[in-house]
This record gives structure tokens, C-alpha cells and sequence, in this order.
């Protein structure tokens, strides 16, 4: 009976909808917790969200997610306080950007892996002058100052209860002297054990180092500005705790600071691998 | 002055202008499979050089979606929907003014988004204003075809493509709404809550648009071109009501094991699994009303566009309930699996469909006899093997790379980059080949209007004339 009647047939497909839209759609709008923000939840400058609008025009959340998943898969993506996102880190997001690909990596806590605007401008411009291998757009014909905007949104997408690495201008410009003082008196652990040193460092180098300062350690010109360092010269010039110190805080310029990411060994690895460069590899 | 036109026109408007729309859309598909490729294609092309990989992408679905199968299911619904009740459509004028407004909006949304429109929601990227045209055109349409139902002459039972068809007119322009910040020039609701209306949008955009009128078109079809009646009516009708019941809360499977409450994802797990119900209905009646019929298929381009849909038709809605579950997601969500399986309903079974449909119907619009069998053969293979080519490759490539994140808990992400590029290379090919199988498709079209035999119905191979119970009435 029910089918010889087209409007009872709609009317029925139409109340069937409705049990979604209540159950999907309505209650997940009265929770009022998922608009709640917290200390951690990202606070856009007027700047930011000009970059923001920027990175919705060019279509980045087709290939970028912004989301951390519950699971272990996605442990290299979490913030400084290695937790996955939550509902409290969009609270300030409209449209929300969470992506449903992963064709470039997730840009969630890009802010705190890559605190420095020069890095993401650079890499903007030219991302296979920074990793061969990166198939991203180049956007080199963006207005400079919409590239800052965009570098200014990038940077703000990050964990905001903790406090941003204090880095330093131009590293290639200090000397032993601009050495803060609590990294002065810090004992290598590794000291007299370059074996170990090279075991840990090594696969380091090859994963996270070789794209920026070349395969041969020598440094890169990244962009015109942007040179990154050259491994043997600095040997030459700086204290493995001057090292340890680049290495964990880097710099504005674009060194990225690996405080977060890498274990205080993994450091100290990495600064005595650079101070012995010449006898690790002639 | 009063313009008065055949019948037939508004149908044959919305198949001139989907075609259109589809070689538009494949050919930005295939631009941005090659910028996949070679990345610095375009760098320091004057204008060309801002047409970078996230304005094409959205291009490529919004015409492939909106432009091509909407198009496609806009005349299925006026060629249709008057035959199975058995009266005219209320108004051919107004039919044609939809399609001239469906282009227009097609032809806005092509330029906005290349000229950095895109409001940053999937499926709902155009500007606000573009909205409104579009929901303008589905509304006349509903309009017109539920005057067309009104107005029938047969009393009886309505046939369940009809069923099928109201549904979708019914639910879907609440479904579009809701997805497109509720069609105002900003969304009220902002945070997770964004994410969640989209994908509710998103994903029933399939399941009470893409997914009833292409079965519904299937319902009608297959008794045709078999002369066979529906195997059963109570599968029917088990498929029809179960699956506008467990489709709509579905959609938050997109964000498994994302920011969203965990009841919201299990809820739509749930229900994704149940979907197993309304297809694998659908599918054993399908196959039923083929029974004894096997053999039409060698010389039926329609029916081999249709089975092999209704082949393709199980595969997706098969990953789909198990793509949800969250161990499965962990893998290949983020990954190429998802292009593949998406490619899967859209271009294997639900544009197949419509191939098939475009064949059926267009001699009995135009008066003309399809111009060319072999070259209905050769569009049938070349669209088949390319997209098998597509599917497997992208489903390899999503295993490869869901399996390289999980092995290094995503450390070392631009290692599994590089290694996609093989299988980007590949479906890069693949693509032409499709292209290539519409070039063939699209000729045969423009020779069978232009060139074609007189049509008489029933003269096709396999299209007997009917008149059995459970068959869609009409001519």
C-alpha cells in the first residue's frame, strides 16, 4: 500500500534521514565541550588567519592533514606533549582543516618540529631545494607578503601550552661567546665512546640531516639568503657543546630545533659525530 | 513570446552538457595526476603557474561529481521518471532552464576555484552564491518531478526506480544544505563540529544522491535491456528502506580515529557495517533479474556496462563497511586506498551506470540508432581496463603506504613519498587510457545525433519489448 502513494514514500525516506540528522548531526552540535577551548588550543594573529585563508585557496588541506590520530601510526606527527589532537585544538577553527589525505605529512604541530618563518618561506618557495624527493608545489610565484602570512600560519599551527623554543637569529653569526651559560658546563655523555656516538647518529644523519646539508655534509645554498652548514667547517670552530646547543634549539634562520623530537643522547650523538666528521668520514 | 519544446529536450540537455562537463573534469584529473608526477610541470608558466595541485583537484571532483554524473542523473530522472508512472513530465521548459542553470553553476564553479575560491570544505569548496544556484536547480528539478508523479495516469503500485528517485529528490537538498554551511556566506559552527556536518554531507551526498538514482536507474534498466521482470519484490523493498535507513549516520567513518568523540565514530562504524544489508539486497536481485539472460551480454554494450557495475558496486560497498572499521582505517585512511575505492563507486559503478543509461536512452531521444557497435566496444574495454588499471594501482600504492606509517610510526614520512611515485606514474596512464575510452564514447555520441540511423524501440540486440509484471511501464 505504502508504495502507491509517492508522497508516503518520500515522506518515509525523509523521517528514515532524520534519525541521522538527529543522531549525527544534532547531538554532536549541542555538546557544548567540543567548542571549549584550552591553553593548548592555537591563537590565530590577524596575520595567521590571512595565511590561513591563503592555505584553503591553494587547496593545502588536500594533500596535508591536520589531525593526529589516536594510534600509534601517527607518532612522529605529535606535539612537544606527545598526545594526539583533540577537539579543544580546533576550538578556534572555521573551517576546520583536519584533511583527508596524507600525500605530504601532517601539518598539525608543524609549528613546533619547524618553528622558524624563514624554513617554511624558503621551503615554500623551493620544497625540492630542501629534500629532492618532495613532490609539493613550488609557490615561488606568490607575493613575498603572502608567503609570510601563509609562513605566519604554519608556525601558529602548534601546541600552545608550551612555550615556543628561544632561537637564535643567524646560528653561522655567534660564536663560543653567545653560548648560553647553562649549556657551557654540560658533560658529553658519550665522550670517549665515538663508536656508540656513530651508531646512534648515523641513521639520524641519513633520515633527518642529508636533505638540507647535502649527501655530502658540506652544507647547501637553500635559497638565495639560506646556506645551511657545512659539517667539516664547523667542526673546526665549535665546542661539542656548542653543537649540542645548535642542535637542540636551532635557529630562525631555519635550522630546526630537535629538543622535542630527539632524546638528549641522540643529541649529544649527533654534536660529537659532527666534532669527529673528518675521522667518521675523510 | 512562449517557447515551446520536445519532448525529450531537457533530458538531451542535461546528456550535452554532463558529457561536456566529464571530458572537462577527467582532463583536470589527469592534469593533476601528472603534476603528481613532475611537480615543476608548471613553475614559471605565466597564469599557468597558480593552477598548482590543491585548485586543480578540487576542479576535477566538483566537475566529475556535479558536472558529469549529476548531469548524467538529471536526465536519467527526466527520461525515467514520466515513463515508470506513466505520464508526461510536467514541464519541459523548466526542465531546460535547470540545465541552463546547472551549467551556469558548473561554469562558475570551474572559475572560482581555479581563481582561488575554494571556501576549504571537500565536496563543498565553491563560494556561497554558487550554492544557491545549485540548490535553485535541484529544487526545480525535484518540482518538476514530483508534478510529473502527480500528475500519472496509472494508479497501481509505484515501480521502485520510482521509489528510489523520490527519495533522493526528497533528502538531498537537506543533505546539501546542512553540508554547505547551511548555504550562508560563513558556517556558524566552527571547531570539530565543521568536520563532522562536512563529512555527514560528504558522505551521504553518495548514499542518497550518487548511490539511489543510479541503483534506481539499474531497477529500470536491467528488465529492459533482459526483458526479464525483477527477481524479487521483496528484496526490492528490503534494499529500498534499508538503506535510507542505515546510510545517514554514517558519515563520521571519514574521521576514525581522529578529534571526534568516540561514540560519534562508532556510531557511524556501526552503521557503515550495516550497510552490507541494503547492497548485498540490491546486488542478489541484480543478479537474479539477470537469470537465464547471461548470453545477451555478448552483444549488449549497455548490459555489459551494467553487470560489470554491479560488480564494481559490491567491491566498493564491501571496502566501505570494512574501510571504517577503526584497525582496517589505521591503515589505509590518509592513504591512495581511499582515491581508489572513491574512484571505484564513482567511476566503475555509478559512471558505468549512467554509460549504460546514456545508451539506452539516447535513441529514444533523439530518434536515432546508436552510430557505431564497435565503437561502443571499444569505449566499454578502454574505460574497464583503464580504471581496473587505476583501482589496483592506487590500492596497492595505499597499502604500501599505510604499511610504511605503521612500520615507522610515520618517522621518515618523505621515504614513503618517493616511493609512490611509480605508482603515481601509473596512474597517470591509466587515466589517459580512460580519457582516451571517452574520446571514443563522446564521437559516437556527437555521430549518433548528428549521423545516426532512424531508431524504431525493440529494434536494438537484446532490447525486447516488454510487458510483464515488476517492469517499468511505458516505452
Amino acid at each position: 500500500m505504502l508504495h502507491r502513494n509517492a508522497a508516503l514514500v518520500a515522506l518515509g525516506a525523509f523521517l528514515l534521514l532524520s534519525f541521522a540528522i538527529a543522531v549525527t548531526v544534532a547531538l554532536p552540535l549541542m555538546q557544548e565541550e567540543l567548542y571549549a577551548a584550552d591553553e593548548a588550543t592555537p591563537q590565530y594573529s590577524e596575520l595567521a588567519l590571512k595565511g590561513k585563508q591563503i592555505y584553503q585557496r591553494e587547496g593545502c588541506f588536500y594533500c596535508h592533514t591536520q589531525q593526529v590520530r589516536t594510534i600509534p601510526n601517527d607518532a612522529a606527527f605529535q606535539g612537544p606533549n606527545k598526545r594526539p589532537s583533540r577537539p579543544s585544538d580546533y576550538a578556534n577553527d572555521n573551517p576546520v582543516l583536519l584533511g583527508t589525505e596524507r600525500t605530504g605529512p601532517d601539518l598539525k604541530f608543524v609549528g613546533d618540529r619547524l618553528p622558524s618563518k624563514d624554513w617554511h618561506i624558503g621551503h615554500l618557495k623551493n620544497p625540492r631545494a630542501y629534500d629532492p624527493r618532495s613532490i609539493m608545489p613550488s609557490y615561488a610565484h606568490l607575493p613575498e607578503e603572502e608567503l609570510e602570512a601563509l609562513a605566519e600560519y604554519l608556525i601558529s599551527l602548534r601546541d600552545w601550552s608550551v612555550k615556543p623554543l628561544q632561537q637564535p637569529e643567524r646560528l653561522a653569526d655567534l660564536t663560543e661567546e653567545d653560548l648560553p651559560e647553562e649549556f657551557r658546563s654540560l658533560q658529553n655523555p658519550l665522550a670517549g665512546d665515538l663508536q656508540r656516538a656513530v651508531a646512534i647518529a648515523e641513521p639520524i644523519v641519513a633520515q633527518s640531516c642529508v636533505a638540507c646539508h647535502g649527501q655530502d655534509l658540506r652544507g647547501k645554498q637553500l635559497t638565495e639568503r639560506v646556506k645551511s652548514a657545512d659539517w667539516y667547517e664547523r667542526a673546526q670552530v665549535r665546542s661539542e657543546q656548542f653543537l649540542y646547543w645548535a642542535i637542540t634549539v636551532g635557529s630562525k634562520e631555519g635550522m630546526p630545533g630537535w629538543e622535542r623530537s630527539l632524546t638528549e643522547e641522540q643529541r649529544w650523538a649527533l654534536a660529537t659525530y659532527i666534532k669527529n666528521i673528518q675521522q667518521i668520514r675523510p | 513570446m512562449r517557447l515551446r519544446y520536445r519532448e525529450g529536450a531537457a533530458a538531451r540537455a542535461f546528456i550535452y552538457g554532463g558529457l561536456f562537463w566529464m571530458f572537462l573534469g577527467m582532463l583536470f584529473g589527469l592534469f593533476a595526476a601528472l603534476l603528481m608526477v613532475w611537480p615543476d610541470l608548471i613553475v614559471g608558466l605565466p597564469v599557468l603557474e597558480y593552477f598548482t595541485f590543491g585548485r586543480v583537484r578540487p576542479v576535477h571532483t566538483n566537475l566529475v561529481l556535479f558536472g558529469w554524473l549529476t548531469g548524467a542523473y538529471f536526465a536519467t530522472l527526466f527520461y525515467m521518471t514520466p515513463r515508470v508512472v506513466g505520464s508526461k513530465l510536467w514541464s519541459e521548459g523548466l526542465g531546460v532552464f535547470a540545465a541552463v542553470l546547472h551549467n551556469l553553476a558548473l561554469a562558475l564553479t570551474t572559475v572560482s576555484l581555479l581563481a582561488g575560491g575554494n571556501v576549504g570544505r571537500e565536496y563543498a569548496e565553491t563560494p556561497w552564491y554558487i550554492k544557491w544556484i545549485i540548490t535553485a536547480t535541484f529544487l526545480l528539478v525535484a518540482v518538476n518531478l514530483f508534478m510529473t508523479v502527480k500528475n500519472r495516469t496509472e494508479k497501481g503500485e509505484l515501480y521502485v526506480s520510482a521509489w528510489y528517485f523520490l527519495g533522493a529528490l526528497v533528502t538531498t537538498p537537506i543533505i546539501y544544505a546542512i553540508g554547505n554551511q547551511f548555504l550562508l556566506p560563513q558556517n556558524p559552527v566552527r571547531g570539530v563540529n565543521d568536520a563532522i556536518l562536512n563529512w555527514f554531507y560528504g558522505h551521504n551526498i553518495l548514499g542518497y544522491w550518487f548511490t539511489p538514482v543510479g541503483v534506481g536507474a539499474v531497477y529500470y534498466l536491467l528488465p529492459k535491456l533482459t526483458g526479464n521482470p525483477i527477481y524479487s519484490h521483496k528484496l526490492s523493498m528490503i534494499g529500498f528502506w534499508s538503506i535510507f535507513w542505515v546510510y545517514g549516520p554514517t558519515g563520521a567513518h571519514h574521521l576514525v580515529n581522529g578529534p571526534v568523540p568516540y561514540w560519534v565514530q562508532t556510531i557511524a562504524i556501526a552503521f557503515s557495517v550495516m550497510l552490507i544489508i541494503p547492497v548485498w539486497t540490491v546486488v542478489t536481485n541484480f543478479y537474479g533479474t539477470m537469470k537465464g539472460k547471461w548470453h545477451l551480454v555478448r552483444d549488449s554494450v549497455p548490459l555489459k556496462f551494467l553487470t560489470t557495475a554491479i560488480v564494481f558496486y559490491f567491491i566498493t560497498c564491501f571496502q566501505g563497511p570494512m574501510q571504517s572499521l577503526r584497525s582496517v582505517s589505521a591503515i589505509t585512511h590518509f592513504t591512495n586506498w581511499v582515491v581508489g575505492h572513491a574512484h571505484v563507486a564513482l567511476l566503475g559503478t555509478f559512471s558505468f551506470i549512467m554509460y549504460a543509461a546514456i545508451y539506452y536512452m539516447l535513441p529514444r531521444l533523439t530518434g536515432r540508432a546508436i552510430y557505431s557497435k564497435a565503437l561502443q566496444e571499444w569505449h566499454f574495454h578502454l574505460s574497464l581496463w583503464g580504471f581496473l588499471l587505476m583501482f589496483v594501482d592506487l590500492t596497492i600504492a595505499g597499502l604500501v603506504q599505510g604499511a610504511f606509517w605503521a612500520q615507522n610510526q610515520s618517522a621518515n614520512f618523505i621515504e614513503g613519498v618517493a616511493m609512490m611515485r611509480p605508482y603515481y606514474i601509473l596512474r597517470a596512464i591509466s587515466g589517459a587510457v580512460i580519457i582516451l575510452g571517452q574520446v571514443v564514447f563522446g564521437w559516437n555520441v556527437f555521430k549518433t545525433v548528428t549521423a545516426g540511423k532512424p531508431f524504431e524501440t525493440g529494434q536494438a540486440a537484446g532490447e525486447v519489448a516488454p510487458a510483464q509484471a515488476a517492469q517499468p511501464a511505458g516505452a
